[in-house]
């Protein structure tokens, strides 16, 4: 039997709620520098745009009205799309005023928060998760590398699909759902477990560096010097790649010399 | 000179781990992001594709939190650690080297894939800017499909940007590192091994660097105690 609509259902059937969901994965196939993420919003918003909107004029006017300028974290844009989508099935009478200001409201805020929480945070984490696997056991890295897709997806679907749908609900009461989830002190949380995983992973490698011909202790040592090396030459600002180019030379001088 | 044969195996894995990692490429910027750009994901499902899955794991090891901190700031444009590492693998190419030999020579070519790479991001994006104008005037005249062809120009960009790049990189590269490792002496081959033991701790000192507070350094260091206190009690059951 096909389900009524109830309230506090989203306002938009599922199959275009999934559409919108999908097409938001492509936000930054056309990233500029003019206008960022403006046109893979667009994009993602077409089937509201198509289920709203009949006459090209009308069309004409959401293309204006969604073409500014618009970045912030990709994920989080699905929180936004669902805000605007709850706004233009709105039809209120200030709708390019209304949306503009949402829009530049919650891009800035929602950016940096996405950016803290999922590319120095989440990111490295599960990025981590699967180099604990790969230095303590590189024979099993295909098990790494899947926990580490798995741990991560969870969070990066439940940010894209939960966010999207609880603004596309709640609208621009959104913000109170937001400030509910505490994500910032989520965000600090990860990055503890980022930096237990590191030290993990710093002793993992020097566990494999103690295995190969190089003496045993000395070659761990060696490992944990230049880990403290490159902490300092990178505090006073060389780049970690010549920093990498640095320790490699002198590695590889060092082994020659004590062939 | 190199022979016809080796000059072949240069090119099938050119060609090979471009097309791959061009594929992977676009879950860093143009589609998705589900990680599988992440040098822990690529570099690893790329050496698994050539039949090297501990270089994939050691570009892993490498480059994934080598710029963990970098972020583009004026004129400075971070390197794509995703390329890098992907053209890492792809450049150690078809030499009888050893594998440490041979990964870190592909580190020092694949360090400045990864700068251009980077470069090329910020030109992919100056590029756009003509898609947007298009689609723009095209979807105010009318033309809906516009938007959907704009999406594919856009990713088809960026795959063609990194498709290109890998191809003539690894090409050139791994036939240039075959012949010069067929000069490595022993002497050299055991630096270049001892190079490749340290090479990880780079990145760890990058990482480090950005969780650089009191409560992380205090995880930092339970974690090492406990992975200290796991690998001590496996060395005894082994």
């Amino acid at each position: 039997m096909k389900r009524t609509r109830q309230q506090g259902d989203p306002p938009l059937p599922r199959r275009t709620r999934a559409e919108m969901i999908i097409r938001s994965l492509f936000i930054q196939a056309t990233n500029n520098f003019e206008r960022m993420l403006s046109l893979g919003f667009l994009f993602a918003l077409w089937p509201v745009v198509k289920r709203l909107y009949r006459t090209p004029e009308k069309r004409r006017e959401v293309v204006i009205r969604h073409l500014s300028f618009f970045n912030t974290q990709p994920y989080f844009a699905n929180c936004i799309l669902g805000v605007v989508a709850h706004v233009e099935l709105g039809r209120g009478e200030n709708l390019n005023v209304e949306v503009t200001n949402i829009k530049k409201a919650m891009m800035g805020a929602l950016g940096a928060l996405g950016d803290d929480l999922f590319w120095t945070g989440l990111m490295p984490a599960a990025a981590l998760l699967a180099l604990v696997f790969y230095g303590a056991l590189p024979g099993y890295a295909l098990i790494g590398l899947i926990s580490a897709l798995v741990v991560y997806n969870v969070f990066h679907f439940w940010a894209r699909i939960k966010l999207f749908n609880v603004g596309l609900r709640l609208g621009r009461r959104v913000t109170s759902y937001l400030k509910m989830l505490h994500l910032p002190r989520f965000a600090v949380s990860v990055k503890v477990v980022a930096s237990f995983l590191l030290g993990a992973f710093t002793v993992a490698v020097m566990w494999r560096a103690a295995q190969t011909g190089f003496g045993g202790f000395g070659a761990a040592a060696a490992v944990g010097g230049a880990v403290l090396a490159s902490v300092v030459v990178q505090s006073l600002g060389v780049k970690p790649g010549l920093c990498w180019y640095l320790v490699a030379a002198a590695a590889t001088v060092v082994g020659v010399l004590t062939a | 000179m190199l022979e016809g044969h080796v000059l072949l195996a240069c090119a099938e894995r050119a060609i090979c781990v471009a097309f791959v990692g061009a594929l992977l490429g676009l879950d860093n910027i143009a589609i998705g992001q589900f990680m599988f750009a992440q040098p822990a994901v690529g570099a690893v499902l790329v050496g698994y594709i050539v039949g090297e899955p501990l270089l994939g794991v050691w570009a892993a090891l490498t480059f994934q939190l080598l710029w963990l901190g970098q972020i583009p700031v004026g004129a400075y444009v971070p390197p794509s650690a995703p390329i890098t590492a992907i053209a890492a693998v792809g450049l150690a190419g078809p030499s009888a080297a050893p594998l440490p030999a041979r990964a870190v020579a592909a580190a020092f070519l694949a360090i400045p894939v990864g700068v251009l790479a980077g470069r090329l991001d910020f030109w992919i994006k100056n590029r756009n800017v003509g898609i947007l104008h298009r689609s723009e005037n095209d979807l105010l005249d009318g033309r809906p499909l516009a938007l959907g062809g704009a999406i594919i120009k856009g990713v088809a960009n960026f795959f063609l940007k990194d498709f290109f790049l890998l191809l003539v990189a690894i090409f050139v590269g791994s036939a240039l590192l075959t012949l010069a490792l067929r000069h490595v002496t022993p002497g050299w081959s055991r630096g270049l091994e001892l190079a490749f033991v340290i090479s990880p701790a780079v990145g760890i000192g990058a990482a480090l660097k950005v969780y650089w507070k009191a409560r992380n350094l205090v995880a930092f260091g339970v974690g090492a105690v406990v992975a200290a206190a796991v690998a001590f009690l496996f060395s005894f059951l082994i």
